[in-house]
């Protein structure tokens, strides 16, 4: 088998990193470059640092392995026409939506700081998995908490007088009650 | 806003980040308008509504949802869900066009609530709206038949105003009076879902609405729908349309050049008057037929179908036995699925010609009878069917007993007859229960198929063996 074809990203501070075309590819702003043949000695990316990146394509590489594995193993299933190698091929690929699922999870388990870098360079990048990933996960964190609860996890500063804040729950009141 | 400062990533980060200092600073509130609506847009609407007492930057951010999806079921609760939908349509921000905006009530509620819900939802949505309106009351939290209690006819009654953006409007409401907007056009909508409403119209405020007031209507479903005695729909956009329940109609008038799937289930059935249709519909390509006229009128002759293609991609006929007579109208259809019962008094259904098909789908309820002998009756009428699907359903729904002539001892020498099936090559058995009549039947299409390359049957309890 040919090796995969490989491209090199240049970080914000000058990190290089080299990585799959498929896994990069994640980025349909990468993509976009790539089809433009924009990637002569390596495709700079300055808005994203080298730890963001690095994590960033820790997520891609995850992905893109998972999805060569599920279309290698669908087309295998569609090759053996037997019923036991098709059902070892449906466990396996169950196996790894479990596994994606549980890598996800783990993977936003992070300080607010870098969930708010991911989430932008994630937005960036066009990564549109990643991205839902990290909206979802700010989400959950809001969720259920009253408003002192959210400014204490994000560090919301209050910036309305007492009198103010009673004013704009009145006038939403119908939120509240 | 804040688009500026959101490409760049600040310094710190560069240098790795997390020390004590950023740890506190508001970075949420940096994020671009476009992220925390993202945020915003995952949790329950209350909830992210709830977020304008953070600061100055969350303020007005839930004013631009690009979503309302009101759900009185989502926690946490408000008293008053009336009020909450109130609120956010008028808090809603005034320079941007209203997206969609679904609204889903599941806790009883009173009729007076309900109704003063839906008129003020729809008033203030209705020039907004620029996708889709959805107000779905479920038949469970509110149904105006059964309340007794509020005896004041204006209570019930909600008049639509128009909705000259929106491209789609749904409207579930058990038994609420439903008056259709005597003005103004649905310019943008393609598509029209009405269910379990009244009308007091006899049906000419739908049939005017959707024949003048949509210009590019594609998609009407009306279910579960009272008053309409008339339906009479000219409607040159339109592609698919669905009467399902229409209680009471009497006459359906479809007069729609471009339409292509019909399906009307059960709406004759339901009334004792005489009725009558007349379709022209010249591009129909698919055609589902659950119905019947009432008094069961054989030959047919209340139904006008001018206009109509003789050749069919697909047509599906539900309950066989009961409307024959449409089967004649076509010379063609691709696909045949026919739903038969297997015994029956008058075999009104072995009578009839099935036109031209190169797939057939025989669905069959046994109820304890035998079905070789009423499919092989249908095969012989069947010589070009090139793929055979047959669904069984083993369950004893309306059990009637096996007499001397019944259709499953006739004809008795059935197996060993010989019929043509020289184009048929594939067969789909689902339901197979393994019987003596079922494997009978199988060798029976084997013997003559043969041609026949493929044959895949599934039972419950095999799973799916292909030959």
């Amino acid at each position: 088998m040919a090796s995969p074809a490989m491209v090199t990203l240049i970080s914000s501070d000058d990190a290089r990193f080299e990585v799959t075309e498929a896994a990069a590819t994640m980025s349909q702003t990468i993509r976009h470059m790539i089809e433009d043949g924009c990637t002569d000695g390596g495709i700079p990316l300055p808005n994203v640092p080298a730890r963001t990146l690095a994590k960033v394509l820790e997520y891609c590489n995850k992905h893109a392995a998972a999805t060569a594995a599920e279309s290698s193993a669908a087309g295998g299933a569609a090759a053996g026409s037997d019923s036991g190698s098709s059902s070892s091929a449906d466990s396996a690929g169950k196996d790894d939506g479990v596994d994606l699922a549980s890598f996800d999870k783990a993977f936003v388990e992070v300080d607010t700081d870098t969930l708010y870098d991911l989430l932008l360079a994630a937005n960036y990048l066009d990564v549109k998995t990643l991205l839902d990933l990290c909206c979802q996960k700010v989400a959950d964190m809001i969720r259920g908490k009253t408003p002192e609860q959210i400014r204490q996890t994000f560090g919301i500063k209050n910036d309305f007088s007492p009198e103010e804040e009673e004013k704009i729950r009145k006038e939403n009141q119908w939120a509240f009650e | 806003m804040a688009l500026d400062g959101s490409g760049e990533v600040p310094a710190r980060d560069v240098s790795g980040g997390g020390d004590e200092e950023s740890r506190h600073h508001d970075r949420i509130s940096d994020l671009p308008d476009s992220l925390l609506l993202q945020i915003l847009m995952l949790l329950p609407l209350v909830e992210a509504v709830r977020t304008c007492v953070l600061s100055r930057r969350w303020r007005v951010a839930w004013t631009r949802l690009p979503r309302l999806a009101f759900d009185d079921d989502a926690a946490p609760r408000v008293s008053r869900f009336g009020n909450l939908v109130d609120g956010v349509l008028r808090g809603y921000a005034d320079d941007v066009d209203m997206p969609d905006v679904l609204i889903s009530v599941r806790r009883l509620s009173s009729a007076g609530d309900a109704v003063r819900l839906a008129t003020s939802a729809a008033r203030l949505a209705a020039g907004r709206v620029t996708a889709r309106f959805y107000l779905y009351l479920s038949y469970a939290a509110v149904n105006l038949y059964n309340d007794v209690e509020d005896e004041n006819a204006a209570a019930t009654t909600l008049q639509l105003p128009c909705f000259p953006r929106a491209t789609e409007f749904a409207l579930t409401f058990m038994g609420v009076d439903l008056r259709m907007p005597n003005a103004g056009t649905f310019a943008k909508l393609t598509k029209m879902f009405i269910r379990g409403v009244r009308f007091t119209d006899d049906g000419e405020g739908i049939s005017t609405a959707v024949s003048r007031r949509c210009p590019c209507l594609e998609v009407l479903l009306l279910h579960r729908v009272r008053g309409v005695k008339v339906l009479a729909l000219l409607a040159q956009s339109l592609l698919f349309l669905r009467v399902s329940l229409v209680m009471q109609l009497q006459r359906l008038q479809v007069v729609a050049g471009s339409l292509r799937e019909m399906q009307v289930h059960r709406c004759f059935s339901r009334t004792t008057a005489p009725t009558s249709m007349l379709l022209n519909v010249p591009v129909l390509e698919e055609l589902h037929w659950e119905d019947y006229p009432y008094p069961h009128d054989d030959a047919g002759n209340n139904i006008s179908l001018c206009g109509l293609p003789s050749c069919l991609q697909k047509l599906v006929i539900v309950d066989l036995s009961r409307f024959t007579k449409i089967l004649q109208h076509f010379h063609r259809a691709d696909t045949l699925r026919l739903e038969i019962p297997i015994a029956l008094a008058d075999h009104a259904e072995l009578k009839v010609e099935l036109p031209y098909h190169s797939e057939l789908e025989l669905v069959v309820y046994t109820n304890q009878h035998k079905i070789g002998p009423t499919i092989v009756n249908f095969l012989k009428k069947s010589s070009c069917v090139r793929k055979l699907t047959l669904q069984i359903y083993h369950g004893e729904i309306d059990y009637t007993p096996c007499m001397s002539d019944c259709n499953c001892r006739r004809p008795s020498n059935w197996r060993r007859q010989n019929i043509s099936l020289v184009s048929l090559k594939w067969v789909v058995i689902n339901g197979f229960g393994g019987t003596r009549d079922e494997e009978s039947l199988l060798c029976s299409i084997m013997k003559n198929a043969k041609g026949l390359s493929k044959v895949s049957i599934a039972s419950s309890v095999y799973g799916c063996q292909s030959i």
